[in-house]
């Protein structure tokens, strides 16, 4: 059954930034959607635009240098959030759709309890009594599994460890039940054992109140574990999404493909000597980009077309699609 | 087991930080134990891991060997020569033969020089070789970690965080040094641009016959990177053994927990993952017995109560109660006790 909108459809997503040089379009054409209680694992390498997509989701994106393309919609329940004057987005920030970010020090105010940071925002969003408020920061910090939370209430973000700091921006990113978490490298600062814990907390979370959820990273295998399906980023282009099973076993894009065996520790004992494959060169920067495919300088199967011209989107199967020349046969239901 | 002598050697290394705001005056004297008697040995040519979470006191071991900290307590022997008690001149001067490479590459860069002159100025203070030999010495530096000549004039900022990385690797091998720690050296970057250093590390070790201290707490990184592996906890090594024993048979509970806690890239691979409960201690005010027991799936009364010592098997050592003692020869674990004790 479909429902008749997707919770979030975002289409043909293009930013440009003001950079000194003149303008550089960090983001073309980037269209995804998510359904409610989904998750949606966003993947590529630094600065192929992960964070920018979300920002401009949030409606937060650095200005005045930042520009949307004109064809640029974002639709939360099938109303476009970019034409929402700022009162309006600011009512559906942090109540309908949150973010956590990569540096949980830069989301927590220190001059602040962290109870009273979660009860503020409650209070912002939907009223209420201070007692009421405080009362729900309690219930998320236990949410959250942070140790006696009637106590951890009174502290300061500086008496937290690393995890629990991250926990704490959670709880305040989920105080008002959002539809809609973006998780921007939640863990990436994190230990693994606690990063575990924090998968672990998203998933249940996920499982009780149904909140759809972003999750992004520069690693494949850390979002593998959390999402059914993964959207891959390259120079502000998507250059493959589909199932997360199916594209860990079966990458199409020559980029996914290499971002695959690149991820340390995954060999067995009998390759160790070897040298760990990897991807020669780095991401092109917005200016260097020419019409072609990004990956081209990096890719070993490029071809002259590839640097000329950018692949259109094609469809392989149902849900997986690929913007890569060599899968030119497949393209039919192009979106 | 491997012949010879090792390159370094660590024993009962212990570094204490006073904690600087005292509660009242009268209070006794609080200290954090960040390195709380630590022991190993790395053979010359071989690298060793030194995995934990944040704070278990990796970077203080790192820190405390080459003397950037100073040690409470310990033994650190390099090349024969004990590196602590060493006359400040003489450890001046030795420091050409062990480096140092930092998680962060841009704040170890100083900012306002040329990188072309951040490689050279190891060559400069230790006055190895004509001016015109250190410019040639530069010149194939920039080869070796695959930076082009014409770089050698930027400034740090204008390069990205792997490139910048190689510029740290250049400047820490320009003095043909035996010994090189690594603090992090891939945990800022970008699982692609990891794997080109991880190669880049290893190609040099194998030219070079480099001897690495390797500090990461990312298990697929060290697996890549390790002859052997330590696992640290709360400044003490809990377990230590070659690279296949400890990812094959982990035998401590911290790094069973650890090992399960590593992302599997195949999401139907849903292998029972051992979570870790409880809070951490607090380093100021450490538990007498095992610093794991609080949050240990295995804990019993003994170990509340007593403190597990480090015994060792093979090459395999472990400080756990409950690993059986049946898993450990007598014999070894005495002669191991001896061979420390010769040391301090
Ligand atoms: N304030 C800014 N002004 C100009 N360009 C910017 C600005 N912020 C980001 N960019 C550029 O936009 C592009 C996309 O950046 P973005 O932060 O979205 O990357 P990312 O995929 O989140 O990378 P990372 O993994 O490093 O977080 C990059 O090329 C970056 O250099
Ligand atoms: N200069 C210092 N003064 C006081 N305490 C310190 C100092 N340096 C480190 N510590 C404390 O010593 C302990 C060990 O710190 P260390 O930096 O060695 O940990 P680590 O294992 O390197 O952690 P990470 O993975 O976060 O780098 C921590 O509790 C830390 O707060
Ligand atoms: S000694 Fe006890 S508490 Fe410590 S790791 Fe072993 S079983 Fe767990
Ligand atoms: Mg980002
Ligand atoms: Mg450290």
């Amino acid at each position: 059954m479909r429902e008749p909108h997707p919770l979030l459809a975002v289409d043909d997503l293009s930013i440009d930034m003001t950079v000194a040089r003149g303008t550089v379009r960090i983001l073309d054409g980037v269209s995804f959607s998510l359904a409610s209680g989904e998750t949606l694992g966003v993947v590529g390498e630094s600065g192929s635009g992960k964070t920018m997509t979300a920002l401009a989701i949030m409606r937060l994106l650095p200005q005045p240098s930042a520009r949307l393309g004109a064809e640029s919609r974002i639709l939360f329940s099938g109303k476009n959030v970019l034409k929402l004057d700022e009162r309006a987005m600011r009512r559906l920030r942090g109540r309908e759709i949150s973010m956590i970010f990569q540096d949980p020090m830069t989301a927590l105010n220190p001059l602040f309890t962290v109870g009273e940071q979660i009860a503020e925002t409650v209070r912002w969003h939907e009223g209420g009594t201070r007692a009421a408020a405080q009362a729900r920061a309690v219930d998320m910090l236990r949410a959250v599994r942070i140790p006696h939370p009637e106590r951890a209430v009174r502290s300061y973000p500086h008496q937290f460890s690393g995890g629990m700091r991250q926990r704490a921006t959670i709880a305040i990113a989920l105080a008002c039940r959002p539809k809609i978490l973006i998780a921007d490298e939640p863990t990436t600062a994190l230990d693994v054992t606690v990063q575990a814990q924090i998968f672990d907390l998203l998933e249940d979370i996920q499982e009780e109140t149904g909140t759809a959820i972003i999750l992004i990273s520069h690693n494949l295998s850390t979002i593998a574990r959390l999402t059914r399906r993964i959207m891959v980023l390259y120079g502000g282009r998507k250059v493959e999404e589909g199932p997360t099973r199916e594209i860990i076993r079966n990458p199409r894009h020559p980029y996914t493909e290499a971002l695959l065996r690149c991820v340390p520790g995954l060999r067995s004992e009998a390759e160790h000597d070897a040298e760990l494959p990897e991807i020669p060169g780095t991401v092109p920067a917005p200016e260097e980009l020419g019409g072609g495919c990004p990956f081209a300088p990096r890719c070993s199967h490029a071809a002259a077309r590839c640097r000329s011209t950018m692949p259109p989107a094609a469809a392989l199967g149902e849900k997986h699609k690929v913007a890569c020349w060599l899968h030119e046969a497949a393209q039919s239901a192009v979106t | 087991m491997s012949a010879g002598k090792p390159l370094l050697s660590v024993r009962a290394l212990r570094t204490h930080f006073p904690v600087s705001h005292r509660a009242r005056l009268w209070a006794k004297r609080q200290v954090v134990h960040a390195v709380d008697g630590v022991d190993f040995d790395i053979m010359p040519g071989r690298t060793l891991g030194l995995v934990g979470e944040s704070g278990s006191g990796k970077s203080t071991v790192a820190l405390s060997i080459l003397r950037l900290v100073r040690p409470t307590a310990g033994k650190v022997v390099f090349d024969g020569i004990g590196l602590l008690s060493l006359p400040q001149e003489e450890m001046r001067r030795l420091r050409r033969r062990l480096q140092i490479i930092f998680q962060d590459p841009y704040s170890s860069l100083n900012p306002r020089e040329r990188v072309g002159e951040i490689v050279r100025r190891p060559l400069d203070i230790h006055s190895i070789g004509s001016a015109r030999e250190r410019s040639q010495r530069v010149d194939e530096l920039f080869d070796l970690v695959g930076l082009r000549q014409a770089q050698q004039d930027l400034f740090p900022h204008q390069f990205s965080g792997g490139q910048r990385q190689r510029i740290a690797i250049a400047r820490a091998i320009a003095t043909f040094p035996e010994l090189v720690v690594c603090d992090e050296p891939v945990s800022a970057l970008d699982v692609a641009i990891q794997a080109q250093i991880i190669n880049l590390l290893r190609r040099l070790q194998r030219e070079f016959g480099l001897t690495y201290l390797f500090i990461s707490h990312d298990l697929g990184v060290v697996r890549e990177m390790c002859d052997s592996i330590a696992v640290m906890y709360f400044g003490q090594i809990v377990e230590e053994a070659p690279r296949r024993d400890l990812f094959e048979r982990p035998l401590h509970p911290y790094t069973q927990a650890l090992l399960s806690a590593v992302p599997k890239l195949d999401s139907d691979d849903r292998a029972p993952r051992l979570v870790l409960e409880g809070d951490p201690p607090n380093p100021i005010d450490l538990p007498k017995g095992c610093r794991f027991a609080s949050r240990c799936p295995m804990a019993v009364a003994r170990c509340r109560s007593e403190a597990p010592v480090l015994r060792r098997f093979g090459s395999h050592a472990v400080a756990c109660h409950r690993v059986p003692d049946a898993e450990v020869s007598g014999e070894e674990a005495r002669e191991f006790e001896q061979t420390l004790r010769g040391l301090s």
